[in-house]
């Protein structure tokens, strides 16, 4: 009765855990049961990463050209977060170069008419950052569309 | 061949990068595992691998939501269940007449008494409705824990737990007077 108790212990037990110190004990004194939780434990090892079923044919190749005609395609999509963190620092170096050394220099060389060509060298690289995120997120950009002319609509 | 001992997050580190041919590497892995939930839930071999192909479809369509949280292996159990429990529930199959497939063999000294007992297992599985097998199938032959196999399915865990009691049960019996303990006492 008592090493029915403990063989219910050990049926128990879940996958990768531990077993329990009282059942280690029995074990070490209980012959039969060692004999037959090791059989049981050997058993049920034996199972680990077999299949119930086995595929009759491989089917990678099928899949693989399931997944090439698929519309999916990963191609290391970049988060937003770092798209607008990016561009955070196009505009803030902008700003920041006015208060640096070598903006004081550019000015000393070329003199108070130094914003203007700047400010076009920030408009182009905003452009230019600007054309690389929509061809990135194309398919998400085409889904706003519709929301961002309902709001020019409202304004104007 | 080339991702052949790489780790699945590696792989789907260079699915997302853009190389598509390393899919073929966790088709390869868990194709056996997939088709097994297929063919638990349809017991038919054409609609088994219709299943398979799906699933991993599913899976590659939708790599990019996988956060690396769980092992992929899971994820992919949870994609590859709840389409068959759909599946199931929409069209219906419950009478669809069982196939015998062969079964997976181990080392040349196991092979008889496992393969004997193996039987034995699955046909105490095999009594189950088809959600309750694959729990079974996922806690003796993919070493999922009643707590992972609960998040997976969403059947209570105390659930899981009698089956699989049951089943553990009907497998001690079933080794009292086999090879199998001849076998260890020797």
């Amino acid at each position: 009765m008592k090493c029915e108790r403990f063989i219910n212990r050990f049926l128990e037990l879940d996958n990768r855990s531990m077993m329990p110190l009282s059942l280690c004990l029995h074990m070490l004194i209980c012959p039969s049961c060692r004999k037959e939780i090791n059989r049981l434990r050997d058993q049920l090892e034996s199972f680990r990463d077999l299949h119930p079923y086995i595929l009759p044919r491989d089917m990678s190749d099928k899949v693989m050209i399931a997944v090439y005609e698929s519309e999916e395609r990963h191609c290391g999509n970049v988060s937003y977060f770092k798209w607008l963190t990016v561009g955070f620092l196009i505009v803030s170096g902008r700003v920041l170069f006015t208060y640096s050394d070598s903006f004081a220099w550019l000015q000393m060389k070329f003199g108070s008419q130094l914003d203007l060509p700047l400010n076009i060298i920030l408009g182009l690289a905003v452009s230019l950052y600007s054309i690389f995120f929509i061809l990135a997120n194309l398919e998400d950009c085409k889904k706003i569309i519709p929301y961002i002319s309902d709001i020019i609509r409202k304004f104007s | 061949m080339k991702n052949e001992n790489a780790p699945d997050n590696y792989i789907i580190d260079s699915i997302l990068q853009g190389d598509a041919d390393s899919y073929r590497e966790i088709v390869n892995r868990y194709q056996n595992l997939v088709f097994s939930i297929g063919m638990r839930f349809f017991k038919n071999l054409h609609d088994a691998m219709d299943f398979l192909q799906e699933v991993f479809l599913r899976a590659y369509n939708s790599i990019s939501t996988y956060k690396g949280r769980a092992p992929f292996k899971f994820w992919l159990v949870k994609i590859a269940y709840n389409y068959g429990i759909n599946r199931v529930r929409t069209e219906k199959k419950e009478n669809i007449i069982p196939e015998q497939l062969p079964a997976p063999e181990s080392g040349p000294e196991q092979r008889h008494f496992t393969g004997e007992i193996k039987d034995i297992l699955l046909g105490e599985i095999e009594k189950l409705p088809e959600n309750y097998r694959v729990c079974l199938d996922l806690y003796f032959f993919s070493g999922m824990t009643y707590g992972e196999i609960s998040s997976i399915t969403g059947i209570p865990v105390n659930t899981i737990k009698s089956n699989v009691l049951r089943a553990k049960q009907v497998l001690r019996n079933a080794l009292k007077g086999t090879i199998a303990e001849d076998y260890h006492e020797m």
